[in-house]
């Protein structure tokens, strides 16, 4: 099959930082080609440079045998280059057929839309791709894998030859993962190009023809996927042997319990929820979505209120449950969403470490001390391996997913709280970072605290637990220890 | 096991939906169900209310606002606001009345003859729209927050109304003749109030300015990658709005007869309150014309009059307004998804 697209030696750098170096990446028509690293890799930059929202400081790009140097994202586009972002590009108060035709409605004569045409061509376009749905529905009425299918749509009207998509996975349930994966290998058989960008392994092994593995904005290497495992493209981008993915640390579990959680209720979501983490142990929670895990750490922090129930930290019982009095008593929670809940994105980091600790570096006249704040920053970035230029300066949303996770424990750790509740912890991190957050959270349990961690990976919580338990819907089914984890028996508790 | 597990999702997902639309049928006739109690509680107070008369007077008296109601639209699917439209009457009144009483250009006896009333709506078009021109500048351009550039805005255009009228009230009672005149017994108002209506409705509805404004209020920067200029579409909003304001206006003082100097005050709050009965959101990305603005702003008006009719206090007014407001943002801010109107 003849190359659509040929990168060859590829640059870019950022005000004298090198972020892409000699990239050599072609691809064939009618190919899937995964393109895996780890955050930070360079993925988005190279993608962005395809795209034409940046140019390129060296090397050249060929599309179907022409030179090809987009320098807007509307000329990447009317070559053929579509981009399937991970925040979809849809107008939700808009209906399908809008959406489609938005960026060049057909007119009638006196300057209204043509209407009846839009709906006319957004049916047929949505008929051929199987989906049988009013082009007149507004889009914020369908599901999320279908707004995802109106967009590959959409991009297929405008005549695209490679459509790159940015981690499409991340928002969908199974079933809509797997449509999609056939609607991809539809696009194949139809000649179109595929660049499938994607940190779970997984998925690209099951979808693509090849993959491609960026490393520090270099390609490690290109495989053919029937050459590939899972274990060998780990290797090859994180640049050692994970042999280990989850570190052993030596820690000692203490006989007294540092949180007591008796008795829960909290209307349908929370039954009569009860659990203690002793010192120095590290409780994973397991369930499926909806079962309650996030409302039961929300609780016990005292982010929501419970209809009863009690809380003991180190056997003293918090009479008023409130997010200020769980910290004063020594808890600390990373929530879900870090970039909402979690972490002021536009501050630097410094600020964001510091943020729960302000009133104890005070001076006497009430003004924070910055010597002290910078003092206390630096010592977290040194000692939980931030990567991070300048901590005074570099805002959050520069960071990489596992750097900003990092931030959001160290802003905990630096209190030294006795309970760290962790609600995923590992969510959009990369495999080498993950590595990193598992070691923290196993030193914090070496250093006396008790964790409660919850997750949606089951092997995490096998590889890092002492103890599970599972919730289903609102009730605790089961606790399994450490010698008796084995996925089915706690799958079968969640289910 | 799985089955059971895969049951439950389904029946709680029933609950569920069965909530959401019992809340959304609430939000969506609840302020109906007010406003037919207030309907019967006037027509018992006062004969008078419940008559042809009397709601050919609610629809007169609720033209002006209603074309600011329209204007409005504009900037609130934005997810923008306008105070000024009210201290935009106000100037433009002002202007207008200084035309009528201090020069020749606009003197009772030209203003009767054809073209007379012409010239008049241009003008107030045009000082309308250099007002809704500079808060779009300041909004589309310099980025400044809608809420506090139209405030300012608003308070100049006063400041500048009152040196112009040296604190005086001037008459605009030639404007009567054609504000409060009827054709085949509908208000011309109205009927003005109803052909913009329906120009506008068209244009939000059916044209790619139109759907770009919905798109903008929706996402502003996925309408930015998609090629949408979304900087002259705020601009063109912002014109618009205060163009129809200062439209409102002059339609204002010929029903008032002269330009007081409260003229036009809390005015914005009325429009701003009917345009969010009528089902925008100060969130941006929705509303329609036909019917939110229309119901938005008759509802309103209804009240206003039948309190006149049951010889409400002057001071209930303030507070019924208020109240009106209060609801009407609190059924927004629940943040039903979806058309309320």
């Amino acid at each position: 099959m003849k190359d659509l697209l040929t990168i060859k030696d590829v640059e870019k750098s950022f005000s004298g930082v090198t972020v892409l170096r000699n990239i050599n990446i072609n691809l064939a028509e009618g190919e899937i080609l995964g393109i895996v690293g780890e955050n930070g890799a360079g993925k988005s930059t190279l993608m962005n440079v395809l795209g034409g929202v940046y140019i390129k400081n060296k090397g050249s790009m060929t599309l179907d045998g022409e030179d090809y140097n987009p320098l807007t994202p509307k000329e990447a586009k009317d070559n053929g280059i579509a981009f399937i972002h991970q925040e979809l590009s849809l107008f939700s108060n808009l209906s399908i057929a809008e959406n489609m035709f938005i960026e060049d409605f057909p007119k009638k004569k006196i300057g209204g839309i043509n209407f009846k045409s839009i709906v006319r061509s957004s049916d047929e376009y949505l008929r051929n791709y199987g989906l049988d749905i009013d082009p007149k529905e507004k889009v914020e009425n369908l599901p999320m894998g279908t707004r995802q299918v109106v967009e590959i749509i959409k991009s297929l009207m405008m005549n695209a030859k490679i459509i790159i998509f940015d981690e499409p996975t991340t928002s969908l349930s199974k079933p809509e993962k797997e449509k999609l994966f056939e609607t991809i290998r539809g696009l194949k058989r139809k000649g179109v190009s595929v660049l499938f960008i994607s940190h779970i392994i997984e998925d690209v092994l099951t979808l693509c023809n090849r993959i491609a593995v960026l490393r520090d904005g270099g390609l490690v290497g290109t495989l053919n996927t029937e050459d590939a495992n899972q274990n060998e493209i780990v290797r090859m981008m994180v640049g050692r042997e994970l042999s280990k993915v989850y570190p052993e640390i030596e820690k000692e579990i203490h006989e007294d319990p540092v949180l007591e959680v008796t008795g829960f209720n909290q209307g349908q979501t929370l039954k009569d929820v009860s659990l203690s983490i002793r010192k120095g142990e590290i409780i994973g929670l397991y369930g499926i979505i909806g079962a309650g895990r996030t409302e039961l750490a929300k609780a016990i922090f005292g982010v929501d209120h419970i209809d009863s129930g009690t809380v003991r930290v180190n056997g003293h019982l918090i009479d008023s449950l409130s997010p200020q009095t769980c910290i004063e008593k020594g808890m600390a929670f990373v929530t879900e969403d870090r970039r909402i809940e979690g972490l002021l994105m536009s501050k630097p980091v410094r600020n964001n470490i510091t943020l729960i600790k302000i009133n104890d570096i005070l001076n006497r006249l009430g003004v924070i001390n910055r010597h002290v704040e910078k003092e206390f920053s630096d010592k977290m970035v040194d000692s939980l391996k931030i990567k991070v230029s300048d901590a005074d300066i570099q805002p959050m949303l520069n960071l990489s997913g596992g750097n900003q996770q990092k931030v959001v424990f160290g802003k905990w750790v630096i209190n030294q709280p006795d309970i760290f509740i962790l609600d995923e912890p590992t969510r959009g991190v990369d495999v080498g970072a993950k590595f990193e957050i598992y070691s923290i959270i196993g030193q914090m349990a070496k250093d006396g605290s008790g964790i409660l961690f919850i997750s949606s990976e089951m092997e995490e919580l096998i590889g890092v637990c002492d103890r599970i338990l599972v919730m289903k819907k609102g009730r605790i089914s089961g606790e399994v220890v450490r010698k008796d984890f084995e996925q089915e028996t706690i799958g079968n508790l969640a289910l | 096991m799985k089955t059971s597990a895969n049951i439950s999702p389904t029946t709680d997902h029933h609950s569920y939906a069965y909530i959401h639309q019992l809340i959304a049928g609430i939000l969506k006739y609840g302020v109906y169900a007010i406003f037919l109690i207030m309907i019967v509680v006037f027509s018992f107070s006062n004969p008078r209310f419940f008559t042809l008369g009397n709601f050919l007077l609610i629809l007169q008296q609720a033209s002006p606002l209603g074309i600011s109601v329209i204007g409005m639209t504009f900037v609130l699917i934005l997810a923008g606001i306008d105070i000024s439209v009210g201290r935009n009457m106000f100037l433009t009144a002002t202007i207008i009345a200084y035309f009528l009483n201090k020069t020749i250009l606009l003197s009772p006896e030209t203003v009767g003859v054809a073209g007379g009333y012409i010239l008049i709506l241009i003008i107030s078009l045009v000082s309308g729209a250099l007002i809704g021109l500079i808060n779009g500048i300041f909004v589309a351009k310099l980025k400044i927050v809608p809420f506090i550039a139209t405030l300012a805005i608003g308070s100049i255009c006063r400041g500048i109304g009152l040196i112009i009228s040296e604190q005086r009230t001037p008459s605009t009672s030639y404007l009567n003749s054609f504000t409060n005149s009827r054709f085949l017994g509908i208000p011309v108002t109205l009927i003005m109030f109803i052909v913009i209506a329906v120009i506008i409705d068209y244009i939000l509805r059916r044209t790619s300015f139109g759907r770009h404004l919905y798109a903008i209020g929706n996402s502003p920067e996925t309408a930015r990658k998609s090629g949408i200029n979304v900087n002259r579409n705020i601009l063109i909003a912002y014109v618009l709005c205060g163009a129809l304001a200062g439209f409102a206006g002059i339609i204002l003082a010929g029903q008032i007869g002269s330009v007081p100097v409260t003229f036009g005050n809390g005015n914005e709050f009325i429009v701003i309150s009917a345009a969010i009965l009528g089902g925008m959101s100060l969130f941006g990305g929705k509303g329609t014309i036909i019917p939110g603005a229309f119901i938005g702003i008759i509802l309103v008006t209804t009240i206003m009059n039948g309190l006149a009719m049951i010889n409400a206090s002057p001071y209930v007014y303030t507070i019924v307004r208020g109240l009106i407001i209060f609801s009407a943002v609190t059924v927004d801010s629940i943040n039903y998804t979806g058309e309320l109107r």
